[in-house]
């Protein structure tokens, strides 16, 4: 899934870094979340995001 | 990605008509598409935006109506317009684009898209929504859509978002309109969906319904929140208390340093007093008994210094004379050992000589035939001869005696006795100088004990008030130190029921755990969110500007070479010189706002960072000979995969062609068949070769 481009330009990735770092998540929890967005865009069964976001920061649970 | 194919069915001037456009490479980026005016250009381009995105395709499409608002209306409108005029009634209207992806984004999968409207007889897109129909297509799979909007949205998500579409399909001749019609709030937006801060704002919407779900799982926002906020409150206060008694604490031993040292200033008072007699009972006759002893003490002790000091003068004198005599008879001692050595030769003198020379002559009868008289000289001869075996006296023998009355063993053990009392006396003086000292300590201690009776009274007194005093400071210290120990045992006694009711909070909450855990991240979530959405936004105009600048700068003539543009928050973009004077881009010639607009579209391109095809309608239109090869030049150099050129004949021929041949990958041209009325594509041709 294509990732906004604010998660490759160098500049906006500095700024994404810090207000991530000043809250206390990572930027791969912020990723998730836009594909979960993504991936729902469209496909009429939005009722389903909010189990994916509960699984997205599972992850970033277990993983922090 | 690349555009890979494109179809037409009934689409405008084209019948059934197919592009299929070969991978592209870095070194062949380039598709030139010929076509007179008139001949199908432009029905490609809009192929693309109608057949991506339909009626949200028409809002971004030159020269269509934007209104917004009334896409619906419109869309009908214009796709009757865009339905093949010579179409079977029964035959549909499709557009089927297929994008694949290129060396750069191989993970990518390749899209296909077929969007299909079907019509009545008269030719009128059918009634309700049943007139349009999309399917879209992930490797060949097909993909589920319940409806063509939704659909739509996920090919933005997929592909990219409609809003991107002026950036990369673009008519040459109206890129200048970008800046009027799209306006500084369509940038904007524009921007916010390409930069992904779109994304984000969705993201940020769906978190906050999570964060209200997950309250409303846990018994409650109120609920939940008023039991962290009671334990918010609760650690809080047990905080403070904890800091309360560590500074409690602090002070208890402040103040038991305090009371120490008041202990320690009584005991030196005690034992002033106590050296004043006073504390031991000792009383002044006492004392003065203790002076008359050390006196006596001291008196003998400075007479037998004196008698020390006075032997110590004839001590002092043998001391001093001590060495010189000393050698001085052991110099007598050799004399006397060489005296008696040579009185010993010269006393066996006469029996050498007997020996030597016997008597009477006739017993000599070597030398019995000399004269009386010779032998006489010869024995006398020899006799001095013997007595010259010690002369002179060896070094260091004395040479008369001046103690000659001490002699031999008399004189070693004079000598002996004389180096032990030397030394006996010295201990002696060194010890009575000792006993002395001391016995003076002694008497001067007595004496000012004796002494201070005379102020006893009067330095009773104020070590009686000091005393006094100390006392006081010890019982408020004590006090103080109580009341201290008292306060930090109920700060401690307040503490233990507070952790015990932040545990059984604690243990309330540990319920919601999970779930409040969850909510405890989505909120972090919340607050990046609002802080990248506000500053992401001005911070992506600002890039905006800078490529626009550089892409203007690339096509434009000398005189803007050092100009930079900005975007207002109202109104046009702005040209600004050197010395800061301002030009409005509306106010310049038609192909230098041309220029802008193209300029800013490939600005917008590069900002996004996707490298989706650029297919360009006219680029050169009427530009001049100067323009023609800088803009050229500009749109083959932008980093993209593919660069699909729609052009007429006057635009890429010649010596512009032959430039640029070198990354040509495919050539098309499309002539319109007079005859059967349709528009037709014919591969591997251009304008003046079949190449």
């Amino acid at each position: 899934m294509n990732k906004p481009p604010c998660f490759q330009e160098p500049e906006s990735k500095k700024v994404i870094k810090k207000l991530c770092e000043e809250n206390k998540i990572d930027d791969e929890l912020l990723k998730d979340l836009c594909d979960v967005v993504i991936s729902f865009s469209g496909s009429g069964r939005k009722e389903g995001i909010p189990a994916d976001i509960t699984d997205c920061i599972d992850r970033f649970i277990e993983r922090a | 990605m690349y555009l890979s194919k494109i179809r037409l069915v009934n689409w405008r001037s084209y019948a059934d008509q197919t592009f299929e456009f070969p991978k592209p490479t870095a070194k062949k980026p380039l598709v030139l598409v010929g076509a007179m005016n008139g001949h199908g250009k432009t029905s490609l381009l809009l192929a693309l935006y109608i057949g991506m995105y339909g009626r949200f395709g028409v809002r971004y499409c030159e020269g269509l109506n934007h209104a917004a608002e009334s896409d619906t209306l419109f869309y009908r409108k214009y796709l009757k317009m865009f339905r093949r005029n010579d179409s079977d009634q029964d035959q549909p209207t499709s557009v089927e684009l297929c994008f694949s992806p290129t060396i750069h984004d191989e993970t990518s999968e390749e899209i296909r898209l077929v969007r299909t409207w079907y019509f009545t007889s008269s030719g009128s897109p059918k009634l309700g929504d049943s007139f349009e129909e999309l399917r879209i297509y992930s490797n060949e799979k097909p993909l589920r859509i319940p409806d063509v909007d939704l659909g739509t949205d996920r090919l933005s998500r997929l592909l990219f978002p409609a809003h991107v579409m002026p950036a990369f399909f673009f008519d040459g001749e109206q890129a200048q309109t970008l800046i009027t019609s799209a306006g500084t709030p369509g940038i904007k937006k524009a921007i916010e969906v390409m930069f992904g801060t779109k994304v984000l704002e969705e993201v940020h919407q769906e978190v906050r319904n999570f964060i209200n779900l997950s309250h409303s799982r846990v018994g409650g926002k109120r609920t939940t929140t008023k039991l962290e906020d009671d334990l918010d409150t609760k650690t809080t206060e047990r905080e403070r208390l904890n800091k309360q008694i560590a500074q409690l604490q602090q002070k208890e031993i402040e103040l038991g340093k305090l009371c120490d040292q008041i202990d320690h200033e009584r005991k030196a008072i005690e034992e002033k007093i106590s050296l004043l007699g006073g504390k031991d009972g000792q009383g002044l006759s006492a004392l003065q008994e203790r002076l008359k002893n050390t006196q006596k003490r001291l008196n003998d002790a400075e007479r037998s210094i004196k008698d020390s000091v006075r032997s110590l003068g004839v001590n002092l004198a043998l001391s001093r004379f001590h060495v010189a005599l000393r050698n001085r008879l052991e110099a007598e001692d050799q004399r006397e050992t060489w005296e008696q050595l040579r009185k010993g030769t010269l006393e066996r003198a006469d029996q050498v000589l007997d020996a030597a020379i016997p008597e009477p002559p006739e017993r000599d009868e070597l030398l019995g035939n000399l004269s009386g008289e010779v032998r006489t000289k010869v024995r006398g001869r020899f006799r001095n001869a013997l007595d010259q075996i010690y002369n002179p006296p060896p070094q260091g023998c004395a040479s008369e005696y001046l103690h000659g009355h001490v002699t031999g063993e008399q004189r070693k053990g004079l000598l002996e006795n004389l180096h032990r009392h030397l030394n006996q006396n010295e201990d002696q003086l060194r010890k009575k100088v000792q006993e002395l000292r001391s016995a003076t300590n002694d008497y001067e201690d007595a004496k000012a004990r004796v002494d201070s009776f005379a102020n006893l009274p009067q330095a009773l007194e104020e070590m009686a008030n000091e005393l006094k005093r100390l006392n006081n400071d010890k019982s408020e210290a004590y006090r103080r130190l109580h009341q201290a120990e008292s306060e930090v045992k109920k700060l401690k006694a307040d503490l233990h029921a507070l952790s015990a009711e932040i545990g059984q909070l604690t243990e309330q909450l540990a319920k919601f755990r999970p779930e409040q855990k969850r909510i405890a991240v989505a909120e972090r979530v919340n607050r990046v969110l609002d802080g990248l959405l506000t500053e992401l936004k001005p911070f992506a105009i600002k890039h905006l500007e800078k490529a626009v600048t550089r892409h203007y700068s690339e096509i434009i003539d000398q005189r803007f070479k050092d100009y930079t543009i900005s975007i207002p928050d109202e109104g046009s973009p702005e040209l600004r010189d050197k010395s800061g004077k301002v030009h409005l881009v509306e106010t310049m010639s038609g192909f230098e706002r041309r220029s802008f607009g193209i300029a800013f579209s490939l600005a917008l391109a590069e900002l996004t960072q996707r490298r989706l095809p650029l297919v360009i309608d006219t680029p050169l239109g009427n530009a001049d000979s100067d323009y023609r090869p800088r803009l050229l030049k500009a749109l083959t150099n932008v980093d993209l995969d593919q660069i699909i050129m729609l052009t007429h004949d006057e635009e890429v021929n010649g010596k512009l062609l032959s430039a640029v041949d070198h990354t040509v990958s495919a050539k098309f041209l499309i002539k319109f068949d007079d005859a059967s009325k349709q528009s037709k594509v014919h591969a591997n041709s251009y304008f003046g070769n079949n190449s």
